[in-house]
């Protein structure tokens, strides 16, 4: 049995049924403001028996409970989560946009990362035609270093210190590796990725900790070990 | 049996698939890097991680074959693993098993013998357990002798590297949790596939004369396929998307190292990793696209090589996509300075927006490789004048010029298309 609920008289401006067409596994979208809470406008798939109001009235207090945990727990972007719940026979998505909460309802079966990325690009086109600012669907927040920057991300600046015994004996591990390597021009990367110091350390040596430089050390050794047979690079060391 | 017999594209999508399973074409030189990125990122756990990706994928690509064939298991889905494992080009594989357990023996397989041809140490070589090999006898152990105990588990018990006469892998019967996280299928790929997608042109003289060539390939008697210097097989695209992102996630977990001042975090690791896997595909598109470019049967086709970079770049794209890496389009090149290149989809968006869903992160390592060896190649003036080979490849990695690349639009963030901008620089 379809329970149509109540909508406003603008909802007939929202174009639902060319959005929800041909999503696989989407079974209705129901968008639905927040405050009054009132049914915005609606689409069900043919032949489904979901109810809309029933939709709505689980989607409302869901997404509410949603925002306000992740308030509670400071998430930076909590006015842009949504919430998720797994049901036997369906998957509910809830969103934000603005005043309006979005319910997206899937299959059980429907792949749950294709269904969140489907829910991303429903929301991002609802955004559009409810007229609201959206959740962001790219981060504008702080970068991370995975981020969709440049193969080479920028370094901090390195410090301009005296060069040091520590600075010398790793800047002569890199260059011996270097010469020595399969594949030269990823030492660096290498030395930063296995000894878990990161790019920015080796970058400044001479500011290294002892420790640091143990580590170095190994992780020099090992690597010198895959192309040079038994040589060991560095060997030295081990007399200290 | 030549590569033809199973190997099957997805018309104007760039993609290629084996059974209902997506796969892509790889060299020797791609596998390898890559393997040993994971090694570089996760030290022992490696191993864990890579046995799991190469189970998982066998294992939904034997199940996938073996159900449309009727098979059901037995001395019959082993005959079947063995056959496709050389098929494929991954070497030569031997069961000796029953449901109790037993032993693979290989040889020629890709990984191992990929080492060594890269010029690896025998230590080293040896040190480096053929995951890739030793996950797929698992699989088809486990397919094979189903049991709701468990599944096989491989050890490396013996290996041509360290002077035995063949690789050996011990199967036996382990009561784990298993975690079937590996098909990604053609039905995955349509339904990534954004409405307003532009999809490819299969009329491309040269994709038409590269898929012919490709399926004409047949290994030889040890299981292997070479295109020029460059050791040549078909992959589950599984296998490295779960490689490249179990491995991500696992360092964008990482503490920081304790006891050591200013140890990177795992977000600053991860990037590290995904530079290593970009690496690998970026040698391996250029050694394989190169090669293949290079080949005598396309010269014989199509005449000398142009020195139009545009040209080069635009049926390097269309050889890259025979080979399942997505259809890949030219937008843009100023020779010497910039390529942009687009794409609807490819494995590894169709994995990760399967697996994980969306992200505004930068997701296609793979892809960013392969891109970054199509704008070498198309800028190499050596090409079609010298063989492809590992000194040119290196001669560009130490060169004057570096290569700086952005993923300006992506496919995982909701965008119609994925788009890459290559910028050639000089450096620094």
């Amino acid at each position: 049995m379809i329970d149509d609920g109540e909508t406003l008289d603008a909802a007939s401006a929202l174009d639902l049924a060319r959005l929800g067409a041909g999503v696989a596994g989407l079974e209705a979208i129901v968008v639905f403001l927040r405050d009054p809470s009132h049914i915005y406008a609606h689409w069900l798939a043919g032949g489904g028996t979901l109810s809309v109001a029933r939709v709505a009235a689980a989607a409302r207090p869901l997404l509410e409970a949603s925002l306000a945990a992740a308030n509670t727990l400071g998430a930076a972007r909590a006015s842009r989560m949504g919430a998720l719940l797994e049901l036997e026979a369906h998957q509910l998505h809830v969103e934000p946009i603005g005043p309006f909460g979005a319910a997206f309802v899937f299959g059980a079966n429907a792949p749950l990362g294709l269904a969140r990325l489907a829910v991303r690009r429903l929301v991002a086109a609802l955004t559009t035609e409810l007229g609201r600012v959206a959740p962001a669907v790219r981060s504008a927040d702080a970068p991370s270093p995975s981020g969709r920057g440049g193969s080479t991300p920028e370094l901090a600046p390195v410090k301009q210190a005296s060069p040091t015994a520590h600075g010398e004996r790793v800047r002569a591990l890199v260059a011996e590796l270097e010469a020595k390597a399969l594949d030269p021009h990823l030492v660096r990367l290498r030395l930063a990725l296995r000894s878990g110091l990161g790019r920015e350390l080796l970058a400044s040596p001479d500011a290294l900790p002892s420790e640091a430089l143990r580590l170095i050390e190994a992780v020099s050794a090992e690597l010198a070990a895959e192309a040079a047979g038994d040589a060991v690079v560095g060997a030295g060391a081990a007399e200290r | 049996m030549n590569l033809g017999t199973i190997l099957r594209s997805l018309p104007r999508t760039g993609l290629a698939s084996v059974s209902d399973q997506l796969v892509l074409g790889a060299s020797h030189h791609d596998v390898v890097l890559l393997d040993r990125a994971v090694s570089d990122a996760l030290g022992s756990e490696s191993r864990a991680v890579k046995h799991q990706a190469a189970f998982d994928a066998s294992h939904a690509l034997l199940g996938s074959i073996a159900s449309r064939l009727g098979i059901e298991g037995g001395s019959e889905l082993l005959e079947l693993a063995t056959e496709l494992f050389a098929t494929l080009g991954l070497g030569e594989l031997r069961f000796e098993i029953d449901a109790t357990g037993g032993q693979a023996v290989g040889s020629e397989l890709l990984v191992g013998r990929g080492q060594r041809e890269r010029g690896a140490t025998p230590r080293a070589a040896a040190a480096a357990l053929d995951a890739f090999s030793a996950g797929f006898a698992a699989a088809a152990a486990s397919v094979a002798f189903p049991s709701d105990w468990g599944s096989f588990e491989a050890e490396e018990t013996s290996c041509v590297a360290r002077g035995d006469s063949h690789c050996v892998f011990t199967l036996s019967r382990r009561p784990l949790s298993e975690r079937r996280a590996g098909a990604i299928t053609k039905a995955d790929a349509e339904q990534l596939l954004s409405p307003g997608a532009e999809l490819g042109d299969e009329r491309s003289p040269i994709a038409i004369a590269t898929r012919e060539l490709v399926a004409g390939f047949v290994p030889n008697e040890q299981g292997v396929m070479r295109i020029g210097e460059a050791r040549f097989a078909v992959l589950p695209a599984a296998y490295r998307a779960q490689l490249e992102f179990d491995t991500l996630h696992l360092l964008e977990k990482r503490q920081p190292l304790s006891g050591v001042a200013r140890g990177a975090t795992g977000a600053e690791l991860a990037s590290l990793f995904a530079e290593l896997a970009s690496e690998s595909a970026r040698a391996g598109g250029f050694h394989l696209l190169g090669s293949l470019y290079e080949s005598a049967a396309l010269r014989d086709a199509f005449g000398p090589i142009s020195d139009d970079p545009g040209e080069r770049a635009e049926q390097l794209s269309a050889i890259a996509s025979v080979l399942g890496w997505g259809e890949l389009s030219v937008l843009e090149i100023v020779p010497d300075q910039r390529l942009v290149v687009t794409v609807p989809i490819t494995p590894e968006a169709v994995y990760y927006a399967a697996r994980h869903g969306g992200t505004p992160l930068s997701r296609l390592p793979g892809l960013r490789g392969l891109v970054e060896a199509i704008a070498w190649l198309s800028m190499l003036p050596e090409l079609g004048r010298e063989p492809i080979s590992q000194a040119t490849y290196l001669r560009l990695c130490r060169g004057d010029t570096e290569l700086s690349t952005r993923e300006t639009r992506s496919v995982l963030s909701g965008d119609r298309d994925s788009e890459l901008v290559v910028e050639l620089r000089p450096r620094r």
